[in-house]
């Protein structure tokens, strides 16, 4: 035989229940909705953290003095060189979308291989690009031919 | 039952509400804008108002910005350097905003202070100011004395310093400051926040419209 109490307990913790699961329908929605692009919500904080303040949040760059990542023909042309960019910089010029541009690019010496090969895939899917997925076996052989310190 | 449903509502609310301030900021229109800094009295009784001191800066064509070049403008000034890694380019973008949007106003002028003279030379804050394409009658990009431009930062309330430990050697705040015909401090805004930025475009044109009614 059991007693009535327990089933009491349960009733009053309804309480709590209701407004937390409606809460988190509607924080699954709005998810949804939002995380629809390919690159993923990973890759998008990281390029907020590390990129965006040069290569704005529309990937357009600013004006000559930061080169656009949207629709850029050097994104396909130096395919293999984005992990070593990204990661250790850039100086010098270059020519992007036909147009020159010579102001350096920091390095990001703090990012761990996954964290580069998260940022490629966003960069690639982002802004109307499309392009064929870099994957992590390509970032880290990209990445150990430009390390410094394994430099023979 | 009925508790529950309205417990429900309510925290569906709140969850909305609180999700929409924060996407939702929206610009206040202002009739006037305060006068920033520290106030005092002369001997007749008179308001003075803390004002931007005299200076001499370079700017990328060469020619030496003085407060006489602002005479009768508004002017929007910043603190940055041109080796820069961090926020730089995106206060450059933001206020590469407010440049195209007054464009046809020549009663707005722009003032970025180098805060790192030594390697920011004329010729390099040419080369940064043709790769923003904006004209030095406008934007003036300046350097000078080194103690002159930390000294003249310290009268906008700006913290600029050299530090080592930074990225790139420097610190600033990231702010634009808004001053007006009479060179005083009239907001300070994020320079790297849009809404921000948005708030002082419309800002701008309350000063402008000040002016305006003063003649």
């Amino acid at each position: 035989m059991k007693t009535k109490a327990p089933n009491k307990h349960v009733k009053t913790s309804l309480y709590f229940v209701w407004p937390l699961a409606i809460l988190g329908l509607f924080l699954l929605l709005r998810a949804l909705l939002q995380g629809g692009s390919g690159g993923g919500e990973v890759g998008q904080n990281l390029y907020n953290l590390h990129c965006m303040n040069c290569h704005q949040e529309d990937g357009k760059g600013v004006r000559g003095l930061v080169p656009p990542l949207a629709g850029a023909d050097y994104l396909q042309t130096q395919r293999q060189e984005l992990p070593c960019i990204i990661k250790y910089g850039l100086k010098g010029k270059i020519v992007v979308n036909g147009r020159e541009f010579d102001h350096p690019m920091p390095p990001n010496l703090q990012l761990s291989e996954a964290q580069v090969y998260n940022i490629i895939r966003y960069i690639q899917n982002s802004w109307g690009n499309e392009m064929q997925a870099m994957s992590l076996a390509e970032v880290k052989a990209a990445l150990r031919q430009c390390d410094p310190s394994a430099a023979k | 039952m009925n508790k529950h449903f309205v417990l429900a509502i309510l925290s569906l609310v709140l969850g909305m509400l609180a999700c929409q301030t924060k996407e939702q900021r929206q610009v206040k229109i202002k009739t006037q804008l305060p006068v920033l800094g520290f106030k005092d009295l002369n001997e007749q009784g008179d308001t003075l108002y803390h004002t931007i001191p005299d200076f001499a800066f370079m700017d990328q064509d060469s020619m030496l910005v003085t407060p006489a070049t602002f005479e009768g403008k508004v002017y929007v000034a910043d603190f940055f350097f041109t080796s820069c890694p961090t926020i730089c380019p995106r206060m450059k973008a933001q206020m590469l905003r407010l440049y195209e949007h007054f464009k046809d106003e020549p009663r707005v002028a722009f003032l970025s202070h180098s805060i790192d003279p030594e390697y920011d030379q004329v010729p390099v804050l040419k080369a940064y100011a043709e790769k923003l394409e904006i004209s030095a009658s406008r934007w003036h990009l300046v350097t000078g004395d080194k103690t002159e431009i930390y000294s003249i930062a310290k009268s906008y309330f700006e913290n600029a310093a050299e530090d080592p430990n930074e990225p790139g050697g420097f610190i600033h705040s990231g702010a634009f400051y808004l001053v007006d015909t009479q060179r005083r401090i009239r907001g300070y805004y994020n320079g790297v926040d849009p809404a921000e930025v948005d708030q002082l475009m419309a800002d701008i044109q309350v000063l402008l419209h000040e002016d305006q009614s003063a003649q």
